[in-house]
């Protein structure tokens, strides 16, 4: 006589090729120098090699130190998205283990209040290594290990605890695997979010170097052949107005260098990645830099406009 | 500006791209050790003759085994000749040199007025400058400092501050 059994699959379990899916491809981030190719991409190399030419190019105006740093700067900012990458990549892939070995196991239940929380966590790190990028210590071995082991720990906690209670009744199991999913989408989804934000800020980099770099020439030109045809070249106006200032030669050459080394800082911070929006206006042609005193000061604006309408509805309305 | 090895390794490798290609890029260069590595880089890539004009020609560069180096190495190819134009009275000394390179070195002091001639042709209270054969040069702007901008490939500033040398040594 055969015993029929029946047999409750998790519904996070009926995910689990997904999930192995994704491991496959999370794998892939252990082997750093593969990755080296296929994330660091021809345009940052070339970025790299682009910001070191033009450091060494005006390094004449630039102290030691100022000098060292635009050096870590380059490096880091741009290997930091590969760090990113593979530091991330590794942690799903954890992510994915756990979830494949817990889903296997009769009487686990996903959509508890600690798997939610560790879920939104996990959501949450990956946004921060992505887009704090001075995070520097993320890219150690131990740094990967201890998250890893962390979640794991907070993820077996519904086998040994009686409490672990249901978060809401809404949270199935099918919204549980919907979210479990969406954190390992969250990488992938921020990953694309930095490259293509980075990309744009490299455009704008670019352009503004070279803008620094044709007036340097254009200067450069005059001060050792200085004739009237060179002097015509210089179009930079703050440039004009210090030579055609009545300052003494040291004065100029002064005020000079330190413009010259005020554009080159400010192109390097834009590799620092923060307090700033860059988009690009199709009207004006040109890339156009927010910072972020002049972003709150535009949102503070927009919502006290905001607020008035709003409240001006209200009164309408309760009034009406 | 201080230099460790490496620095100065890549510096100079990014220096000798520049020479080998013969961009025409105008360049910064700042500090006793940049202008060492400039130096050593223009006076290896110079076939003919070498232009300084300085204050004594025994300035800390000159003092610097590697420019010393280069220039020794400079002066034993066929027929290169060095002028150096000093601002100070000062008798440079040039024991350091090789007794058969010794008279392929000239050195003339400036009179005022030609000193005045160069400040005025650069728009400058002082300066020194230095051209390799006819189109590199290394134009200093601020002697103290010793912050500088130079070319390897500036034929038009090249000539105009080898034309320029040429005067103001022949009056000497």
């Amino acid at each position: 006589m055969v015993l029929a059994c029946e047999v409750v699959i998790s519904d996070v379990a009926r995910f689990a090729t997904l999930f192995q899916l994704w491991a496959g491809v999370c794998v892939l981030c252990f082997y750093d120098k593969f990755l080296d190719k296929l994330v660091a991409g021809e345009s940052r190399v070339k970025t790299q090699t682009r910001l070191t030419d033009f450091k060494q190019r005006l390094h004449g105006l630039m102290s030691d130190k100022q000098h060292r740093d635009f050096s870590k700067l380059i490096d880091s900012s741009l290997n930091n998205y590969k760090n990113c990458i593979i530091h991330l990549g590794k942690l799903s892939f954890c992510f994915c283990v756990v979830i494949l070995f817990l889903s296997a196991l009769d009487g686990y239940r996903f959509a508890c209040q600690q798997v939610l929380i560790t879920t939104i966590g996990f959501v949450v790190y990956a946004a921060f290594i992505m887009f704090y990028r001075n995070v520097e210590w993320a890219f150690r071995m131990w740094s990967f290990i201890i998250p890893a082991i962390v979640m794991f720990i907070v993820f077996s906690l519904p086998l040994v605890s009686d409490d672990a209670e249901m978060f809401y009744e809404q949270i199935t199991e099918q919204i549980m695997a919907v979210i479990l999913l969406s954190a390992l989408l969250c990488v992938p989804v921020f990953g694309m979010i930095r490259y293509y934000w980075e990309k744009i800020v490299f455009k704008a980099l670019s352009h503004k170097v070279d803008g620094v770099e044709t007036e340097f020439q254009n200067y450069t030109m005059w001060k050792t052949l200085p004739s009237k045809e060179n002097f015509n070249k210089i179009t930079d106006s703050e440039i004009i107005a210090v030579l055609t200032s009545g300052k003494t030669a040291t004065e100029k050459q002064d005020s000079i260098d330190r413009y010259f080394y005020d554009q080159t800082e400010k192109c390097f911070s834009l590799l620092r990645f923060r307090h700033y929006v860059v988009f690009y206006c199709r009207s004006r042609r040109e890339y156009i830099i927010l910072h972020s005193s002049e972003i709150i000061l535009w949102l503070a604006l927009i919502s006290s406009v905001a607020f008035y309408i709003f409240m001006e509805i209200m009164c309408w309305t309760h009034l009406s | 500006m201080c230099l460790t090895e490496q620095e100065a390794r890549e510096y100079k490798e990014y220096l000798e791209n520049l020479a080998a290609t013969k961009s025409d890029q105008m360049f910064s260069n700042g500090g006793k050790d940049h202008a060492v590595v400039l130096y050593s880089v223009l006076l290896n890539h110079a076939n003919l003759s070498a232009r300084f004009f300085c204050e004594c020609a025994e300035s800390e560069i000159w003092q610097n085994p590697i420019f010393r180096t280069a220039l020794v190495n400079a002066l034993r190819k066929a027929d290169f000749q060095v002028q150096i134009l000093v601002r100070q009275n000062n008798n440079p000394d040039f024991e350091w040199l090789p007794k058969e390179l010794n008279e392929r070195v000239k050195v003339k002091i400036i009179t005022e007025e030609n000193l005045n001639k160069i400040n005025n042709h650069f728009c400058t209270d002082s300066c020194n400058f230095s051209v390799f054969d006819h189109d590199m040069f290394r134009f200093e702007y601020d002697v103290v400092g010793y912050k500088a901008y130079g070319s390897f490939n500036g034929p038009d500033a090249g000539e105009s501050m080898a034309k320029l040398f040429d005067e103001c040594f022949n009056a000497a």
